[in-house]
């Protein structure tokens, strides 16, 4: 066999192996038996309203992140499914304030979740809008500058020619 | 919740299209590159671009990762601005249109950008431009093999790795074998590809989750989304057009298609290109503020895009997104590996090591760099150290820093090297303490608004005045 279609077949073998990869555990049917609950992480605070919330093991149920505006929870405003076992989530588009999170096994078909971890913070402030419209102002004249910087060299240097 | 949430397709379909779509572009690359006898063929296909493919190209080539994993990103992070925002990148394509046509002309017969810098400024200002080059050139490999990884992860399931490193090879793999001519007719077919791919996931979004709805969704749970007046995403806004302008306007992938374009087409191309892109990222952003709505909270911001839509269209729909990111990615990975293999060596080798360099000699060592960048790409693509946006704005600190010295350098005889070295160095370093100091905003915007006072002092006291003409001389191989 030449070398060169014995490259090409060494290759191709070697793309097939990776088909037999073993992808992380999504694909298996999580256990139903109760399991401990990963400990959650968040970031103390966030400048932009957009934060990830992190567990120190990966997953081995269902889980949910309950979200509340009180610390007591006695109103759960939201319910964040978590995906698959990735060890993060990353949530965004939060109001200044104080926000609470903690974890959740899922319950299974919509029940209420039978085990619920610690309350973590996220504290959200956004930065001022003055320096945000001020820094808008004058990327705009920034930009304003370099476009006429452009247009009028394009032109002069047309009419030039 | 009754059932986990899960990957949209079968590890092993998604691994075969990925290989039956780099078995395709290897082969085509190898039937491309039989044609090329010259280094001008290899690195310039000839200098002989018509219309189509070069619009196609330049449109191509900025639909990256960035437009169909970092645009939905964006919009999830900074909702209604960061998805406009994001698609005023165009205005880098849409500039560079007028500067393409004065490259042309200035320099009918150049090679790279850094052949402008170094006859234009002198070896002074050749050297920070081209580290700035460098650093840029592999954060966005980087990001590019990272995005790869990114997308078979979030569709399949796929280690990070493997997905990364099957991606990379075959793009290394066509590039070597086509040059830039492969590079050129692969962006063509690709970007039809995600033109098509784009529009049928836009149409099955719109038609199976209300806008009421989403809008009704984030409203009550997500209301920074829609704020137009959210500070994180104005303070965003033009710094993201800086950093766009500054990726083009320095970038050798520009640059060389600029001179591989026929006489006279440059700018049309451009501006038709940079048009042609404009509502894209607002179509793949969009549907990240779906996300919500329909219970998907990503693991990392970047791989929104692809888990909406494969959650919103099912199996088709991941198939549709695997084989339109594929092909982003495909066209600015390929694209960035032949330009900035060309720029290694026409700037370095050439220029130390081999003046007296024929063609053969060219093309093999256009070769090696290639195999070279793919192997330190796939080295730092290894740890997966950041976001996607977070290491492409971290580059905008250095990129930005370039864009007047190149604008002047182009139309204003009276800038001078040191001026020009001057700026893109304290730009640099500004950006980059502003990139630490405040966050990724203000990254590029420093250094641009640096580089341009440096830039305005330095013609002010100017007592030089370039000659054109000496563009044309030839200094090596």
């Amino acid at each position: 066999m030449p070398n060169r279609a014995r490259f090409i077949v060494q290759i191709i073998l070697l793309f097939l192996i990776t088909l037999h990869a073993r992808p992380p555990a999504a694909h298996e049917a999580p256990p139903s038996v109760r399991a401990e609950l990963p400990l959650l992480t968040a970031p103390a605070i966030s400048r932009e309203g957009y934060f990830t919330l992190q567990l120190q093991s990966l997953p081995t149920v269902p889980l949910v992140v309950e979200y509340s505006t009180d610390p007591q929870f006695t109103q759960v405003t939201a319910q964040y499914p978590w995906f698959a076992d990735f060890s993060q989530m990353t949530l965004s588009g939060f109001p200044n304030g104080q926000h609470y999170f903690r974890l959740a096994q899922a319950g299974v078909d919509g029940s209420a979740p039978n085990q619920v971890g610690p309350v973590v913070m996220v504290r959200v402030q956004h930065y001022p809008l003055n320096l945000a419209i001020g820094l808008l102002c004058f990327g705009g004249a920034m930009f304003g500058l370099l476009v006429v910087m452009i247009v009028r060299g394009h032109w002069s240097r047309s009419r030039y020619e | 919740m009754s059932e986990p949430i899960s990957y949209a397709l079968p590890t092993s379909l998604g691994v075969a299209l990925i290989i039956a779509f780099g078995i395709l572009w290897i082969f085509y690359g190898w039937y491309l590159g039989r044609k090329n006898q010259t280094h001008d063929d290899f690195a310039l296909a000839g200098r002989q671009v018509g219309l189509a493919l070069a619009m196609a190209t330049a449109m191509a080539t900025w639909v990256t990762s960035n437009t169909t994993l970092v645009a939905p990103q964006l919009a999830y992070q900074l909702g209604i601005w960061g998805m406009v925002g994001y698609s005023f990148a165009a205005l880098g394509l849409i500039l560079f249109a007028p500067l393409a046509a004065r490259i042309k002309q200035l320099m009918p017969m150049g090679y790279t950008s850094g052949d402008f810098i170094r006859l234009r400024f002198g070896r002074a200002a050749w050297w920070p431009f081209i580290v700035i080059s460098l650093i840029y050139a592999l954060g966005w490999l980087v990001s590019l093999g990272m995005a790869g990884g990114i997308l078979l992860q979030a569709l399949t399931g796929l280690d990070y790795h493997i997905g990364m490193s099957v991606i990379l090879f075959i793009c290394v793999g066509y590039t070597l074998f086509g040059g830039l001519r492969a590079v050129i007719a692969t962006d063509f077919i690709q970007t039809v590809v995600i033109i098509i791919g784009v529009v049928v996931t836009a149409w099955f979004l719109i038609d199976k989750v209300s806008l009421a709805s989403i809008h009704q969704n984030l409203s009550d749970n997500h209301p920074k989304l829609l704020d137009l007046l959210f500070p994180a995403a104005l303070m965003f806004l033009f710094n993201n057009i800086f950093f766009g302008l500054g990726e083009i306007f320095h970038s050798n992938v520009w640059w060389s298609r600029a001179q591989a374009f026929r006489k006279g087409i440059a700018f049309k191309a451009f501006l038709i290109g940079g048009l042609l892109w404009l509502p894209i990222p607002i179509v793949t952003g969009f549907i990240a503020l779906a996300a919500p709505q329909l219970g998907i909270y990503p693991p990392s911001a970047d791989m929104i895009g692809p888990m909406v839509t494969a959650q919103v269209l099912g199996k088709v729909g991941a198939v549709i997104v695997l084989v339109v990111v594929f092909s982003a990615l495909a066209s600015s990975l390929d694209s960035l590996l032949a330009a900035t293999s060309d720029l290694i060596t026409r700037d370095i080798y050439c220029q130390f090591f081999n003046p007296e360099a024929n063609d053969q000699q060219l093309i093999r060592w256009n070769r090696l760099c290639l195999i070279g960048l793919g192997v330190f790409t796939w080295l730092l693509c290894l740890p997966q150290v950041a976001t996607l946006a977070a290491l492409l704005h971290f580059t905008g600190a250095f990129v930005a820093s370039t864009i007047f010295p190149i604008v002047l350098g182009l139309y204003h005889p009276k800038l001078s090297g040191r001026t020009a070295t001057l700026a893109m160095i304290a730009g640099s370093t500004l950006g980059l303490i502003s990139y630490f100091v405040v966050g990724f905003y203000v990254a590029a915007l420093t250094s641009s608004v640096v580089s341009m006072l440096v830039c305005v002092l330095g013609l002010r006291w100017s007592t030089t005045s370039f000659r054109w003409q000496q563009l044309q001389e030839s200094d090596g191989c």
